[in-house]
């Protein structure tokens, strides 16, 4: 009872006297506090030039390189924009171009034409131009990685051409160049011919023993009737910071089958009787290292492939279980080809696109230790066999093929 | 009506030891304040007591006999404050009529005042009085006194009857499907309310008056057996304590008895409903009545009591619960919405979607100020509206509320002069303020807190500031309970009742945080 009546005590907030001078001292002191920060690091949204979009490009000088940097231009985009009435039509963007000796240096140059400070943090890709590339990518995209206002997860890409040039196609459906390259990256888990690879991915692979950083490649693609567009096509790959060499689209999607990245995407086989497409629910692949009586390691990779009849251009029944069989096999035969003609290419550039070296480093690191250091030839030298289980599903809604006139 | 007489009871008892010991010393014919045997003397007494009182009246007449000669007597009463036919019907007919006619036996000579109230009087109340002082106080709490000629003592008698609100559905607190009774000002048609729902013996109201000129009648009421002995003496002690001129509403006592007189957050609880008074009782609370205010109080009160609602405990359970949560993060919204807006769009503008921040870009372009003194702006004109269209006569109230809408939400943006996002803000923030009443006036002091402390430091500003508010939440008692239980302190038997509704038939246990004497509100239901 005693303890309760205890608890029952008034205990009463800014009581006065003593309590009352200590509670004024730290309100006091608390305001002081506040003052002492004074709005560090405030800035308004009216302030900021929004980049969403930055090319790099090599200049005729080697030691300059030019930063182009896509600005919004938030009223062109903003369909209820509160301030002046624009009535649209104008660009949504200004890409802006300086160049200096390094990022930083160049951003800071911009501050000589420019009524805002660029704002990097909502940048949604990078792309480095291949000239660039092909001569050293780790300097300029250092402070891309190291400044606390870029993103790691902006998409990396390498321009056939000018870069800046990319930066400056638009598009119908979008009214930003770096929002449509950005989804169209988005987009290509639907077909897996084209890896997506993030800063963060590059700098991985680039800090890696073993691995060697890839990266997508994107050129303007002109049409017969003059009409250009944006492409993504095929795989840059990099050695020691370099672009060494290039894959195209049927050896990234042997690449990425190896590197379990294939997710969806549409197989077109020619079967006797004509064409069938299957469309791929799931891969799921396997890199197992074996190593041989002789002491060589062998790569295995085990992939299996589940997939669905999407479309039958034959006048069979693909869902007999012989030609289920059949179409099986000729999946297994389409996807063994383009994993051969990557591995191929890969032995040919000596680049561990396929991440081997880590794979081999988990199972057997005794023998990695060993030769790790002669990886570059080694990994010529690495033998694959590739094993393949496919699997079709279903036939969709309809078994039979469309035959004119019924089955009967 | 009775409760004047309570007044008048508990007065007096201080009064009857004075007399007494007055009496012992000085000698009685000399003492002012006590009546003469001289009716002229004792009525130019009791106006001079009361001087300046137009209100009061005198009926001056006679009656009966008292050694064969008639006795002359005066009625004194404030206009107003008593029942004119009880008045007529029940002192001035039986004594001027019927003490006159032969059938009344044994009245034929009036030898004491005892006599006329014993054998006369048609009242249901009446005791006498001696002293002035007395006099002067039954007349002003709405009683008739009556003296007479030849006798030192005059008679108190109830007539109190005055013109007084009806139950009516309480104004602040609707219902759907409750009970639609809510308090009125008269302290005894709230206490039979409270009484009506609660019919066992056990259930206490004790008296006092509080106010040195208002000499307001307070109640306390609380359940014996059942409510924390501890807790009762608490807030009776802290009431005794309580050195205050007027009382003219529940709020005048809070900051006397509340632990934390000072802290935004209500720390004593209210309502217009008398159910919701009388569950609070039977969790083991404490109410106090006070007469002339058409609430109630109840402590201790906790936080989580700012999202109950007597609405909970008649809809099911599933759908208490789910509005229980949505009052929480409408709390949370008005509370922290334009210090987040601040702090993101001037400080962590990488946090915000890309596409949104475009939006955002879009409207502030043009706007000639920077959004923190926007939003600072649009804050201040929401409070501004508010307080004008509650203070204002309802006609008016729709004009400000029309002017407020066009003006501030359409003009000003169009205008450019605000962003539309601010607007909206506002909006949301003011319409979830509005979801949790209760706390409706914390929350909207310390959404400035927060804002002040979002355009100061962004975000970290936001965390400091939420910090902040929490150790003071946690750091409140109301009445010795932790102000967060049962949220923390966790306590499992209050849970069932704080942010989830369970149903009624498993809340088995009263809230511990309350210490109630008797724990088990009910036996657990048989398993289902």
């Amino acid at each position: 009872m005693k303890k309760l009546a205890c608890s029952y005590r008034i205990k009463r907030f800014y009581q006065t006297g003593t309590k009352n001078r200590y509670m004024k001292l730290f309100l006091l002191s608390f305001s002081l506090v506040l003052c002492l920060s004074s709005c560090w690091s405030q800035r308004d949204i009216s302030s900021l030039s929004i980049v969403i979009g930055t090319a790099l490009d090599a200049t005729d000088n080697p030691e300059e390189l030019s930063l182009t940097a896509q600005v919004v231009k938030p009223t062109e985009i903003g369909s209820n924009s509160g301030g002046e009435s624009s009535s649209g039509g104008g660009q949504a963007y200004v890409n802006i171009t300086q160049s200096a000796n390094s990022m930083l240096p160049s951003v800071r140059a911009m501050t000589h034409s420019q009524s805002r400070k660029l704002y990097f943090a909502h940048n949604e890709i990078l792309i480095f131009s291949d000239e660039l590339a092909k001569t050293n990518i780790l300097d300029p995209m250092d402070p891309f990685t190291r400044d606390y206002e870029t993103r790691m997860d902006v998409q990396m890409m390498i321009s056939r051409g000018k870069a800046a040039e990319i930066l400056d196609q638009n598009n119908e459906l979008e009214k930003l160049p770096a929002l449509y390259i950005s989804g169209m990256i988005k987009n290509q888990k639907y077909n897996s011919e084209t890896v997506i690879v993030t800063l963060r991915d590059f700098l991985i692979a680039t800090l890696s023993e073993s691995a060697a950083p890839i990266a997508p490649i994107i050129e303007i693609f002109e049409e017969d009737d003059g009409n250009k567009l944006l492409r993504l096509d095929g795989t840059a790959v990099f050695q020691d910071g370099k672009m060494i060499g290039e894959l195209d689209q049927k050896e990234t999607k042997g690449l990425l089958f190896v590197l379990n990245q294939s997710s969806a995407g549409v197989n077109t086989l020619e079967t006797p009787a004509g064409q069938v497409v299957l469309e791929t629910l799931s891969t799921k692949t396997k890199l197992v290292p074996v190593l041989a009586e002789d002491g060589n390691i062998r790569m295995k990779v085990q992939i299996k492939e589940n997939v669905i009849l999407q479309s039958n251009e034959t006048r069979e029944d693909m869902t007999t279980l012989e030609n289920i069989k059949m179409l099986e096999e000729l999946l297994a035969e389409t996807t063994r080809a383009s994993i051969d003609a990557a591995v191929k290419k890969a032995h040919l550039l000596s680049a561990d696109i396929f991440k081997f070296g880590e794979a081999i480093y988990i199972k057997y690191p005794k023998i990695w230790k060993e030769m790790k250091d002669q990886w570059d030839v080694k990994f010529s030298e690495v033998g694959v066999d590739v094993e393949i289980d496919t699997h079709v599903h279903a036939s969709g809604g309809l078994t039979k093929p469309i035959l004119p006139g019924g089955y009967s | 009506m009775r409760f004047i007489s309570q007044i008048i009871h508990v007065i007096k008892k201080k009064q009857e030891k004075e007399i007494e010991t007055e009496e012992r010393a000085v000698d009685t014919h000399k003492n002012p304040n006590i009546l003469s045997k001289s009716l002229s003397r004792n009525i130019q007494s009791v106006q001079s007591v009361l001087v300046n009182s137009a209100d009061l009246v005198l009926r001056e007449f006679s009656f009966g006999k008292h050694q064969d000669t008639e006795i002359k007597a005066a009625l004194f009463f404030i206009d107003g404050m008593v029942n004119m036919q009880m008045i007529n019907d029940g002192i001035i007919k039986p004594l001027m009529h019927d003490s006159q006619s032969s059938h009344k036996k044994g009245v034929s000579d009036i030898a004491s005042l005892e006599e006329v109230k014993e054998k006369l009087l048609v009242s249901g109340e009446a005791k006498a009085v001696q002293t002035f002082n007395d006099i002067a106080l039954g007349c002003i709490s709405g009683n008739a006194i009556l003296l007479a000629e030849g006798f030192d003592k005059g008679l108190e008698i109830s007539v109190k009857g005055w013109q007084q609100r009806a139950v009516t559905e309480p104004t602040s607190e609707t219902s759907v499907r409750g009970p639609r009774e809510g308090f009125t000002e008269n302290i005894r048609t709230n206490t039979s309310m409270i009484r009506r729902k609660i019919k066992d013996p056990s259930l206490k109201i004790k008296a006092s008056t509080i106010g040195k000129r208002t000499q307001t009648l307070v109640n306390l009421i609380y359940i014996e057996g059942l409510a924390n002995p501890d807790l009762v003496h608490e807030v009776e002690s802290r009431m005794s304590q309580i050195d205050i001129d007027a009382v003219l509403a529940t709020s005048y006592l809070e900051p006397y008895i509340e632990d934390a007189p000072v802290s935004v957050f209500p720390t004593i609880w209210f309502s217009e409903k008398p159910d919701a008074v009388a569950g609070k009782l039977l969790e083991g609370r404490v109410a106090i009545a006070v007469d002339g205010a058409p609430f109630v109080m109840s402590m201790p009160m906790l936080f989580i009591e700012n999202f109950q609602s007597a609405e909970d405990y008649i809809k099911r359970s599933p759908y208490s619960t789910a509005m229980r949560i949505l009052r929480l993060i409408a709390f949370m919204i008005s509370v922290f919405m334009p210090a987040l807006y601040i702090a993101l769009s001037t400080y962590q503008q990488e946090l915000i979607p890309t596409t949104l921040l475009f939006t955002m870009a879009a409207s502030s372009e043009g706007v000639p100020f920077p959004v923190v003194v926007e939003m600072a702006l649009m804050m201040m004109i929401f409070e501004i509206l508010q307080e004008a269209g509650i203070r204002m006569p309802r006609p008016v109230g729709q004009t400000i509320s029309i002017v407020g809408a066009l003006v501030m939400g359409e003009a000003a943006v169009r205008a450019g002069l605000v962003g539309a996002p601010v607007v909206i803000v506002i909006a949301i923030t003011a319409v979830s303020s509005f979801a949790v009443p209760f706390a409706a006036d914390a929350v909207s002091l310390t959404r400035w807190f927060l804002l002040i402390m979002a355009s100061v430091m962004g975000t970290y500003g936001i965390t400091l500031g939420g910090f902040i508010l929490l150790v003071h939440l946690v750091s409140i008692r109301s009445f010795g309970s932790p102000y967060l239980a049962p949220l923390a302190p966790f306590q499992n038997a209050g849970i069932k009742d704080s942010f989830v509704r369970v149903p009624l038939d498993d809340m088995t246990k009263r809230p511990q945080s309350l210490k109630p004497q008797d724990v088990v509100r009910q036996a657990s239901p048989p398993s289902k």
